[in-house]
């Protein structure tokens, strides 16, 4: 296959896939029993308002009816109006909300890949010694936490006895003043981006614990898989044929043993994409950091539904979307499929 | 060797690695003192923590869950030894087996019915789960040895986790008979008091004992995963079966269904799903098994379709077998090993998609005391530096994810030998 | 002519759960200049890790735990932190970065699968500047790949192929640019461990006719590991023949092929058939290789032995000089 082909074929089944995805969280949200604006209204209500609410978010409609409306207005990227007595468009407040998460993400998941992959390639050429074992170890236990645990117990240490970082937040309240002006939301880019290095420094004391949190739940795996396939690529001939070449040792880690030991832990990057934004959901509401996973919480609690609703079709899109742009990545570095 | 014909396990192979005294090899003595040293320790602890019970059956449940698990192990010992000598066809022995269990747990209700008539039903319900649990310890304990000197640390690992997980399972099971207090009463106690002598483990921003409740916690949490997992296991496995056994559309039709459901983040998923089905231990189950049915498709599709192509495949479809015996009998049996260590991950993955479902305010009411929710509602009490309050609970679940995480683990290499020697 | 290697009494052991595994067995072996020497034996022999203990890359879990590798350094060698003068040097004392600096300038070694033993993530050329970078890292790249394009011409092999990567070549043309990349930096010492086992007949001959070429040019010392003799007959001046981590057998080519002297050797040349004689009926030896884990006492080749003795039930045959001139290890011609 060529690279052509191969790129507009992966392209032609992401179609297909966003619509089975929006399609499945329409079946989710008004199928499954109990109906929105009911459940929206916790107690009992007078009917009146109820067949008003119902008229007004298209509830009343229906069901091929109610469904054809969703995948009209997702087309144009509207996502309704929230069911909150604001009655805030969702992109809007997706559009703000995202940039906290993506942040959180980023650091996350650099700091996920790079430690995870840095332990694996240890153990693995260490192979069968003591520090092999405690990093699979680790591997293993950190798989077994969970994130909102892991964070409490970095905040009671770092935040309450310490105080060495915010407990919470994505700025100092006591630096207000100083939060630099929004250009692409990401704080730490924007402060940098306008030169003050005063409210990088504050934004990325508040960033670090929950992307320390999120990246140690998520490095379990790439220790794991960077372990595997390491050992499994040392154990190749072209290793060890550059190792009777002489080659320095750095050389055949790197560029030949891990180079070929990547591919499968990029394919795993973005699978764990979906994990990092679960577990973002939980970590920001651990750290109070207002993006879309705290958003997604408040709306459950004030069951918002229609905020639900666009919040898990934007995630489901933002997973596929990122799994393409890594299997196009993927076909671009490997030299078999690429031709 | 001799001491292969006779019985194996942890404490017998310590035994047969002894010569003299003098030959005894450091080794020896570490395993012996932590096999012997942990092993004591949880009996005294069980042994206090019985003592000291509210329900005042602390000590009856425990033994009765031993004598239940002895008298099983004492009859499958014989039951094997006379299956071994040829005296006995194995399905004999199975089902002797099966009616001496059942046997001695008709004798505990039947004790139960005329001792303790109020809570007859509860109690024999608790000694005879716990009972099957313990003889299930004892059984890894006793008979896991020959597979742990032939898988090397991959079935220690295995062991291990196994051993974690089935330990907390029994703690669960017999729990409310053997906790201090009843663990929901508030107030048994001052209220964020940290860990002391009559309060172990300290007490709850409510004034309950953590103790209590860090022993019950787990009981909503293994019911939401064993249910998930059943049926994640019932519709993924065989849907992937037939899909990729047919191949063509319907194959494709699934494959596309799972990758969609597999984009999603499957927290995010299950938080939407059960904010619809609200609160309760099947639907979160339905929510945690919609969001993990996919793994269990990936794993077994790609598992068929590498099968369907091996040459015995082909041979038998050669000699002409029918479609559903090359599916029961030759795949089948091949792919279980995967989808078993898919199941455990599993399990570790439902019990913290559980914890997240909780912490986020989709979890069982208050009062039921669940690991999940002292997480939650401790970490309000963060600031004041009561740690306690989040640090045991939450042990508790790494504890049990890790069990089965390490489970999971080790028999993906026991079953599933990939890294050859 | 000088002696390029002399091995001493090697051993080379695998630690296995199952119990220690000796997979080579106090092996003694001499290469003079400009010859070749072929290594030969059924699979498992030990004639592999033979090979790869001379290069100390033994893989894990084995270990080189007695012995010595005296190489006859023929130039002084520069590496980054170092320096190693010329003449006889026992390559169990040298560091892992000494090594270094002798794998590949001084000695080489070809594998058998040359489909994996080229990185599939990486032009052939690549391959060529990295090598020639870790020897001479004040190289300039283009005249590596000058360089590069040079041998592979010499090879057969279009020069603008440099850029291509692994996947677009055939089997014999990757052993082809395994030679070369062997041979760039002309090592004194070639190491050649099944290069031809994978590949076709007609392939097989062309390799292996270039490899003797080359042998003349660059005034190698080879080793040939291989399992097949007929490859032996056509290209090695001596054989040695291994069994269980054992030398049986040394001797020169046309005496080992007409007067083999050990019952093994003796074996294995009737197992193999031959087009001018088709009444030949060929034989093959009962019985498997003996553990090495749980070695037998006495000759391990005596439970497979047709002449097997009371003997060799009790003693371990030495090396000793055959009557062809060679060296033979077997209690029959040990006087006893």
């Amino acid at each position: 296959m060529t690279l052509r082909s191969y790129v507009v074929s992966r392209l032609l089944l992401t179609i297909p896939m966003i619509m089975l995805l929006v399609t499945l969280v329409f079946i989710i949200l008004r199928i499954v029993p109990g109906d929105p604006a009911s459940l929206h209204f916790e107690k009992h209500v007078d009917p009146v308002v109820l067949a008003a609410f119902r008229h007004e978010f298209g509830l009343d409609l229906p069901i091929w009816e109610q469904y054809v409306n969703y995948l009209a207005s997702l087309f144009r990227l509207d996502l309704g109006v929230s069911m909150g007595s604001s009655r805030t468009p969702i992109v809007y407040a997706i559009v703000t909300r995202f940039p906290a998460t993506l942040e959180l993400a980023i650091y996350s998941m650099l700091f996920a890949v790079l430690f995870g992959i840095a332990l694996g390639i240890k153990s693995s050429k260490k192979y069968g010694s003591a520090t092999d074992t405690s990093i699979r170890l680790f591997g293993i236990i950190t798989y077994a936490i969970p994130v909102f645990f892991l964070g409490s117990v970095l905040q009671i240490i770092f935040a309450v006895w310490l105080h060495w970082v915010p407990s919470g937040g994505r700025f100092e309240n006591a630096f207000l003043a100083y939060q630099p002006p929004t250009i692409t939301g990401l704080y730490t880019i924007d402060s940098l981006l306008t030169g003050n290095l005063f409210a990088f420094v504050v934004s990325l004391k508040c960033l670090i614990l929950p992307s320390v949190t999120l990246g140690t739940v998520l490095c379990g795996i790439f220790v794991r898989l960077t372990r595997t396939n390491m050992l499994e690529t040392l154990r190749m001939d072209f290793v060890v044929a550059a190792e009777a070449r002489g080659l320095p040792e750095n050389v055949v880690t790197m560029s030949y043993a891990f180079k070929n030991a990547f591919l499968p832990i990029l394919t795993m990057i973005g699978l764990q994409f979906a994990a990092l934004l679960a577990g973002a959901v939980l970590t920001e509401t651990t750290f109070n950091w207002q993006g879309l996973g705290t958003f997604l919480v408040d709306s459950i609690n004030s069951r918002d539904y229609t905020a639900v609703q666009g919040i898990v079709v934007f995630f489901g899109v933002l997973v596929t979307l990122v799994s393409l742009v890594v299997d196009l990545f993927y076909a671009y570095l490997d030299p078999r499929i690429r031709l | 060797m001799s001491s292969d014909t006779s019985i194996h396990g942890i404490f017998l192979s310590l035994k047969s690695v002894s010569g003299d005294l003098q030959s005894r090899s450091f080794r020896w003595w570490v395993g012996f003192f932590i096999v012997t040293g942990l092993s004591l320790s949880v009996i005294v602890g069980l042994l206090i923590v019985a003592l000291s019970s509210n329900s005042e059956l602390g000590l009856q449940a425990v033994v009765g869950t031993v004598v239940i698990a002895s008298v099983f192990q004492v009859a499958y010992k014989l039951q094997k030894r006379s299956v071994a000598a040829g005296r006995l066809k194995r399905m004999e022995g199975r089902t002797i087996c099966a009616a001496v269990f059942l046997v001695t747990s008709a004798e505990v209700v039947l004790w139960a019915l005329s001792a303790i008539p109020t809570v007859a039903r509860a109690f024999s319900v608790a000694v005879i789960l716990g009972g099957f649990l313990v003889a299930v310890i004892m059984l890894l304990i006793l008979e896991g040895y020959p597979i742990l000197k032939v898988r090397g640390s991959a079935g220690y690992i295995a062991e291990a986790g196994l051993l974690i997980v089935f330990s907390m399972a029994y703690m669960t099971v017999i729990s409310s008979w053997i906790s201090p207090f009843l663990a929901t009463k508030i107030n048994v106690g001052p209220i964020l008091s940290p860990p002391s002598l009559a309060y172990p483990l300290g007490t709850t921003s409510l004034g309950q004992d953590l103790l209590s409740r860090v022993l019950t916690g787990g009981s909503i949490m293994l019911q939401v995963a064993i249910l998930s997992v059943i049926v994640c296991f019932s519709i993924g496995v065989p849907l992937a079966l037939a899909a990729s056994y047919r191949g063509g559309v319907a194959d494709r039709a699934a494959s596309l269904v799972m990758d969609s459901i597999y984009a999603f983040p499957g927290l995010v998923l299950a938080i939407a799903i059960s904010a619809m089905l609200g609160p309760g231990v099947i639907n979160m189950a339905l929510s945690i098994a919609v969001v993990y049915i996919p793994s269990y498709f990936r794993v077994v599709r790609s598992q068929v379709l590498t099968i369907k192509e091996l040459p015995y495949v082909e041979a038998a479809v050669a000699m002409g077998a029918r479609s559903r015996d090359i599916v029961f009998r030759y795949i089948l049996p091949n792919l279980l090993p995967s989808a078993v260590v898919v199941m455990t991950i599993n399990f570790a993955d439902a019990i913290l998609t559980e914890a997240g479902l909780t912490f986020v305010g989709l979890g069982l009411p208050v009062n039921v005391p669940d690991w999940g929710w002292d997480l939650t509602f401790g970490r309000t009490q963060l600031i004041t530096g009561a740690w306690w309050v989040i640090a045991f609970p939450g042990l508790m679940i790494v504890l049990l994810a890790l069990g089965f995480t390490l489970a999971g683990e080790g028999l993906n290499e026991v079953l599933t030998p990939k890294l050859k020697e | 002519m000088g002696i390029v290697l002399n091995i001493q009494d090697l051993t080379v052991t695998y630690k296995t759960r199952r119990g220690t595994a000796c997979g080579v067995n106090n092996v003694s072996l001499e290469l003079e200049e400009n010859r070749t020497l072929g290594l030969a034996g059924e699979s498992g022999c030990g004639k592999s890790t033979l090979g790869r203990a001379i290069m100390r890359l033994v893989p894990y879990p084995g270990r080189i735990v007695n012995g010595s590798i005296i190489l006859d350094i023929d130039r002084d060698i520069e590496y980054q932190g170092g320096f190693i003068g010329k003449g006889p040097k026992d390559l169990m004392e040298f560091s892992e970065n000494e090594m270094r600096a002798l794998r590949g300038e001084e000695m080489a070694y070809i594998f058998q699968d040359p489909m994996t033993s080229l990185n599939p993530m990486k032009t052939i050329g690549s391959h060529f500047v990295e090598l020639v970078k870790a020897h001479y890292p004040t190289m300039e790249k283009a005249e590596a790949i000058e360089r590069a394009k040079e041998i592979l011409e010499n090879l057969g092999i279009l020069p603008e192929r440099v850029d291509d990567y692994p996947h677009q070549f055939s089997g014999g043309m990757r052993q082809r640019v395994m030679i070369g990349l062997g041979l760039a930096l002309r090592p004194r010492l070639l190491i050649a461990d099944e290069p031809t086992t994978s590949l076709d007949v007609i392939v097989e001959a062309q390799i292996l006719q270039q490899m003797a070429q080359l042998k003349e040019k660059f005034n190698l010392t080879m080793m040939l590991i291989t399992h097949n003799l007929g490859v032996l007959a056509q290209t090695a001046d001596s054989i040695a023949i291994m069994y269980a981590g054992r030398i049986v057998e040394v001797a020169d080519t046309g005496a080992l092929f007409e007067r083999p002297q050990h019952p093994y050797t003796k074996a294995l040349l009737e197992s193999v058939p031959d087009v001018t004689k088709p009444e030949k009926t060929l034989c093959c030896i009962p019985g498997s290789p003996p553990d090495l884990i749980q070695p037998i006492s006495g000759c391990p080749y005596g439970p497979r032995c047709a002449q097997m003795k009371d003997t060799c039930r009790r003693i371990e045959p030495l090396l000793v000089r055959s009557s062809t001139g060679g060296l033979v290890a077997c209690n029959q011609y040990t006087g006893d």
